[in-house]
């Protein structure tokens, strides 16, 4: 089995029933890219998904107790499965964290409020779960590439109050994620439901920002307004820009530096409360 | 030696006779031992009251890269932070096969809006490329790399090359002395600045700064860098949210204090160094 068959094997549904403004849409694929590859290698695409799960892969090695949930990219359309998803997850659980790969709904209403939930829900699951999971309910992160990054963004706005109505008791817990991490974030990908001046606010949570300035799909300048808004609001950042790097390279290594970031990750790991 | 002495006592004026723009010396040169604050535990030495601008050069050691960077060390204009923002800065420039010329420029009063200052780097830089040959230094890789006041400097010459701002003396100052690169730590007197405007040709920039910096505000980093970015050149930058001000080049837990890794990685992608 491969990874992605692996990664599908071991879903953990989200929702207990049908998610709150559950939509139709068609059967769930996942398509092998070939004509777009990343550092010489295909990539794996995967829509309509109707019912988001969660895959956790625990940490090689000492657990350090951190946990990272992962958002791949994909616009909002789909989901670069493995590129955003799993090969992330390799690096997550290689430094004694765990990995928790979100696959969240997809296509998306023109808000994005579905992987909002989603988002959402896996914070307060994780919470309430942390002890069956060996992670500490303090340090549980996210990391969200293109769209995903957009979703790290929202959720760190927005996790005083669920965006839908409580299901169970993981809904009580709160869905604060304790660091967010966002590469090349597609911060346009949507429309928040306010300006960064209204929703930024001090209570969020130590944000590290990387985007290449010829990125051709997101701007490297609505990263930096949403930086100096995270600044004006004393929320702690790190933001990385660099000039070459495109967009999409997920955690495939070339010779850009700024396919590094993972390195720069973990040393911000380690200087945040 | 102190590394200091060592400097003072190969240092070379840059300028033949008085220097353009001369003020008359309202003190004789100091060197100060600064304990508060210490930096990385360790104390720093300032020189103020320069009025005789010199340049101290650091050949490269092990295999040479053809690559030179002139270091503008800071102290607001007021002074020079010689060893932390200067000495340090070209030992571990030197190590990587560069040769690194540390410019004590005049100070005080000689910039942001001063000439006096900029016609010491500008004279520096077209010297180091007239030296080229002797020094086994390529001429399209000569950069500069400024801190604090220093890194305002850098900017001001990667927006001040196409004339110099004194009456040329010698065959230097028929050299370019547009640098080929610029590093720009924690920089000063960047924002609402209109004299610093980058033009197509200022030179790939690398920035760095903390958000809690207490001296420069990190605003003048993400304003420079967005006006590199509207003329099209190309700029890396980092921004931390801890690290403070005036580290130079010693290393601490803060991860901003490892720059010089992401300075040695980024100089390989604009061509400078190679693999």
């Amino acid at each position: 089995m491969n990874l992605v068959g692996i990664l599908l094997a071991a879903q953990i549904a989200i929702w207990p029933g049908t998610p709150p403004d559950a939509k139709p849409v068609g059967t769930e694929s996942a398509v092998t890219v070939k004509d777009h590859l990343v550092a010489g290698r295909t990539w794996t695409w995967v829509t309509n998904v109707s019912q988001p799960t969660i895959t956790i892969d625990p940490p090689k090695g000492k657990n350090s107790g951190i946990a990272i949930v992962v958002f791949p990219g994909g616009g909002y359309e789909g989901l670069a499965i493995d590129l955003e998803g799993s090969e992330v997850c390799d690096w997550v659980t290689s430094h004694g964290m765990t990995c928790v790969l979100l696959k969240y709904r997809v296509p998306c209403s023109p808000q994005a409020k579905e992987a909002l939930q989603d988002a959402q829900r896996t914070i307060g699951l994780l919470r309430h779960r942390a002890a069956a999971y060996r992670i500490n309910p303090h340090k549980i992160g996210v990391a969200g590439f293109s769209a995903g990054g957009h979703l790290v963004a929202n959720l760190s706005m927005h996790f005083e109050k669920r965006a839908y109505a409580p299901v169970d008791a993981a809904d009580i817990e709160s869905c604060r994620p304790d660091f967010g991490i966002g590469v090349y974030p597609g911060l346009a990908a949507r429309r928040f439901d306010a300006s960064f001046a209204d929703l930024v606010t001090p209570r969020m949570p130590p944000l590290l920002l990387v985007q290449a300035e010829d990125d051709p799909v997101d701007s490297v300048n609505d990263t930096l307004i949403f930086y100096t808004a995270l600044q004006k609001a004393h929320v702690p950042a790190e933001m990385h820009l660099y000039a070459h790097g495109g967009h999409a390279f997920g955690v495939r290594p070339t010779n850009f530096p700024i396919t590094r970031w993972p390195a720069l990750v973990e040393e911000w790991l380690r200087t945040i409360p | 030696m102190s590394a200091v002495a060592l400097l003072l006592a190969t240092s070379i004026a840059i300028w033949p006779g008085s220097p353009p723009d001369a003020q008359p010396a309202a003190a004789p040169e100091q060197t100060t031992v600064v304990t508060q604050p210490l930096v990385a535990g360790r104390s720093w030495t300032a020189i103020t009251s320069v009025s005789r601008p010199t340049m101290t050069v650091y050949p490269p050691k092990g295999k040479n890269s053809g690559a030179a960077v002139v270091v503008f060390p800071g102290g607001a204009y007021h002074g020079i932070a010689i060893d932390l923002e200067g000495t340090e800065v070209c030992e571990w420039f030197s190590a990587r096969g560069m040769t690194c010329v540390v410019l004590k420029y005049r100070v005080p009063g000689t910039g942001p809006h001063a000439p006096q200052a900029l016609e010491d780097a500008q004279r520096t830089v077209g010297l180091v490329r007239s030296h080229a040959a002797e020094w086994h230094i390529d001429n399209h890789k000569v950069g500069v790399i400024g801190f604090s006041a220093g890194a305002h400097l850098a900017a001001n010459i990667s927006t001040h090359f196409e004339t110099r701002s004194y009456p040329p003396i010698d065959a230097a100052d028929r050299e370019s002395c547009r640098p080929d690169f610029a590093v720009l730590l924690y920089p000063g007197y960047l924002v609402n600045n209109p004299d610093i405007r980058p033009l197509k040709e200022t030179p790939p920039t690398f920035l760095a700064q903390a958000e809690d910096d207490p001296v420069a505000d990190v605003d003048n980093s993400i304003a420079y860098f967005a006006a590199l970015k509207s003329a099209g050149v190309a700029a890396e930058m980092h921004l931390y949210a801890h690290g403070g001000h005036g580290f130079g080049a010693r290393p601490t837990s803060l991860p901003i204090t490892h720059w010089p890794a992401l300075v040695e990685a980024w100089l390989k992608t604009i061509g400078i160094s190679q693999e």
